[in-house]
């Protein structure tokens, strides 16, 4: 149990820094930060979990075996990593370079976090409707396949369609139930609701950090940032459409993580020009999300995100917008 | 030509029963205007490209013409309120307060001093606490709770005796419910996906007339308002109705159900049915209380 919880904690971060790494092997000057080098790891981990969960559909075989087929991706991923690692360590030693500053709002937004976690953890599940993670965890772990039987009944079925098949959330909790040896129900109602949170932190974190720029006092405004995020998903979390509903009780759907966190990030990825980042959280929400056949939000977060940024630098908008241009003329 | 009109429908009742529950539009949208009245001050593009967008899909999702765009590309399986998830509707709030108070306070204030930043903060705090829940989070009701302790009891006793394996148990809806989501081998008569239309989406599968009246049927039974009824001899027409058939339970069995879940309180009028239908399939029935409920076993006597 306490080496699978290590390799999860450490596994992103050391998969995500040999992915920032390799894109930016070019730029010597970028500082890798850690919370991003995890998100990046996070949506590479949920690819390397599909490729199991694959070829459990298609080559119907068990899903331990599915299982040893992610353990070699991992250790695989893992190896590779740590030599991307080696070849440019002076790039991860040099993560960050200002020192770490406690202030109130800081402090206020890790105690609204701790509090949200104790809440996650302590109070009963909301069982929201047509949530059907729990008895699909179960049904995978009690016939060693995907989809062999009904989630619902438990008996034999005509199959879910395969837009739906094809997502991975149930299988990464099946197998951390089966690495870990812990129940199901604390699996999916606890342990990944309260992980989730921490990642839309970092998510959060990352966009409020690049929405106030390096201006004077703009680490204070990140922190404030943060502890009006937190409150927001404190005191709004009246339906299940609202992202505080979504992070408090029900961390473990995959629109949560995908409001949560891939949104967030995706925004941070436009803003920032990192076109692999946000390509990561599309193909991690199509994973994780039942678009049908479409291609989910975090496109029309990002087509809108360029769209925006292509209209601020048109000359064209400038001219039918001049009290918002400026004295050089222009929107942004 | 109708689904369009559907569509059109929808978008309408979908935003005023969005903006009816989230309440803190209003308030992004001051911040989007109050951004408007500032842009010229914001030198950074990237938050200038955040705000711009924020901005036009907020709009573009206001206008039912554009939104009706939105609801055909996530298609109709979600909420019209889901479209709203491509707007950071929290990200924008966040940064709209804290820019607002960093930006307006001292100078209302006419000081830079830090007291009048944290009445500014108290003043959002509670903003935010009115237009939200007011403290008063989701919880789970005391009837589910209830239901979740029985379906424990019942579960434990089942595992106990080794009765899930091969065996097909019928019971009250949120019984099964809970033993389902505890226990994959767990088979059930039928699936959430009766009384929860939208688990019914995940599979192919649908549901016989009977399966349905069975499932109407037992929910008449074991509903515990209508067992207070019966209680104080107030219960309606169709709970009588229902304690005088057996033809459900009849049918249940034919459907390869063998362990019954009812309330015990109705076990008066149960026991003879059962037994009658245990005789006609030549089954022997077997009866254990395991909390507020009876759990009813039919077996084939030589096996």
């Amino acid at each position: 149990m306490l080496l699978t919880g290590i390799v999860f904690v450490c596994f992103p971060i050391l998969f995500g820094t040999g992915i920032w790494i390799c894109i930016n092997r070019t730029s010597s000057d970028e500082k890798m930060h850690l919370w991003e080098a995890y998100l990046y790891g996070f949506t590479g981990s949920i690819g390397i979990f599909e490729i199991g969960h694959l070829a459990g559909i298609f080559t119907k075989c068990t899903l331990t075996d599915s299982g040893r087929i992610i353990t070699w991706v991992i250790v695989g991923a893992s190896i590779c990593s740590v030599a991307v690692l080696f070849r440019k360590i002076r790039t991860v030693v040099n993560l960050r370079k200002e020192p770490c500053k406690m202030c109130i709002p800081c402090m206020l937004f890790f105690l609204l976090m701790a509090v949200q976690i104790y809440c996650i953890c302590s109070a009963p599940v909301i069982q929201t409707d047509g949530d059907i993670t729990l008895e699909t965890v179960n049904s995978f772990l009690v016939t060693d396949m995907i989809y062999e039987v009904s989630p619902l009944t438990g008996k034999v079925f005509g199959g879910a369609p395969l837009r739906y098949e094809i997502l991975c959330l149930p299988t990464i909790y099946t197998l951390l139930c089966k690495w870990s040896g812990l129940e199901p129900a604390f699996i999916v109602g606890t342990v990944i609701p309260s992980a989730v949170v921490c990642l839309a932190y970092m998510a959060y974190y990352l966009l409020g950090r690049t929405l106030f720029g390096k201006e004077n006092g703009s680490k204070e405004k990140s922190w404030w940032f943060m502890v009006i995020v937190s409150a927001v998903f404190f005191l709004c979390e009246q339906s299940v459409y609202m992202d505080g509903y979504g992070i408090l009780h029900a961390g473990h759907l995959g629109t949560t993580i995908r409001n949560g966190v891939l949104i967030p990030l995706v925004l941070y990825a436009v803003l920032e020009k990192k076109w692999i980042l946000a390509c990561f959280c599309i193909l991690a929400e199509a994973c994780i999300v039942w678009t049908f056949w479409g291609v989910g939000m975090s496109v029309v977060v990002l087509a809108g995100g360029v769209l925006a940024g292509a209209l601020l630098q048109s000359q064209k908008i400038c001219r039918m917008f001049p009290d918002l241009t400026d004295e050089e003329g222009n929107l942004g | 030509m109708n689904v369009l009109i559907d569509y059109w429908n929808l978008a309408l009742s979908g935003f005023s029963r969005f903006i009816a529950e989230y309440k803190y539009i209003a308030l992004v949208i001051c911040i989007m205007i109050y951004t408007l009245v500032h842009w010229k001050q914001y030198k950074q593009r990237k938050l200038k490209q955040f705000l711009l967008y924020s901005g036009v899909i907020i709009v573009l999702l206001m206008i039912p013409v554009s939104g009706m765009a939105f609801l055909i590309y996530q298609t109709r399986f979600y909420d019209y309120e889901w479209i709203w998830s491509c707007v950071p509707l929290t990200a924008i709030l966040s940064w709209g307060i804290v820019t607002v108070i960093f930006e307006q306070i001292p100078s209302v204030g006419g000081t830079t001093g830090k007291s009048t930043k944290v009445v500014g903060f108290l003043a959002a705090a509670a903003i935010l606490f009115i237009c939200g829940n007011r403290g008063v989070m989701q919880q789970v009701d005391t009837e589910t709770l209830q239901s979740r302790q029985d379906g424990r009891e019942i579960l434990e006793y089942l595992e106990k005796e080794d009765i899930l394996q091969g065996h097909i148990v019928w019971g009250p809806a949120k019984i099964m419910q809970y033993m389902r989501s505890h226990n994959g081998r767990v088979i059930l008569f039928y699936g959430r996906d009766m009384w929860d239309a939208k688990a019914g989406a995940y599979d192919y599968d649908a549901y016989t007339e009977e399966e349905i009246a069975c499932y109407e049927w037992m929910e008449i039974v074991s509903s515990p308002h209508n067992l207070y009824l019966l209680e104080v001899e107030q219960a309606p027409d169709d709970v009588h109705e229902a304690l005088a058939t057996e033809n459900h339970i009849r049918q249940a069995v034919l459907g390869d159900v063998d362990v019954v879940i009812l309330p015990s309180q109705i076990n008066g009028w149960m026991e003879r049915k059962i037994q009658l239908v245990a005789d006609e399939n030549a089954f022997s029935v077997s009866s254990k209380e395991v909390g507020k409920y009876t759990i009813w076993r039919f077996e084939v006597p030589f096996k």
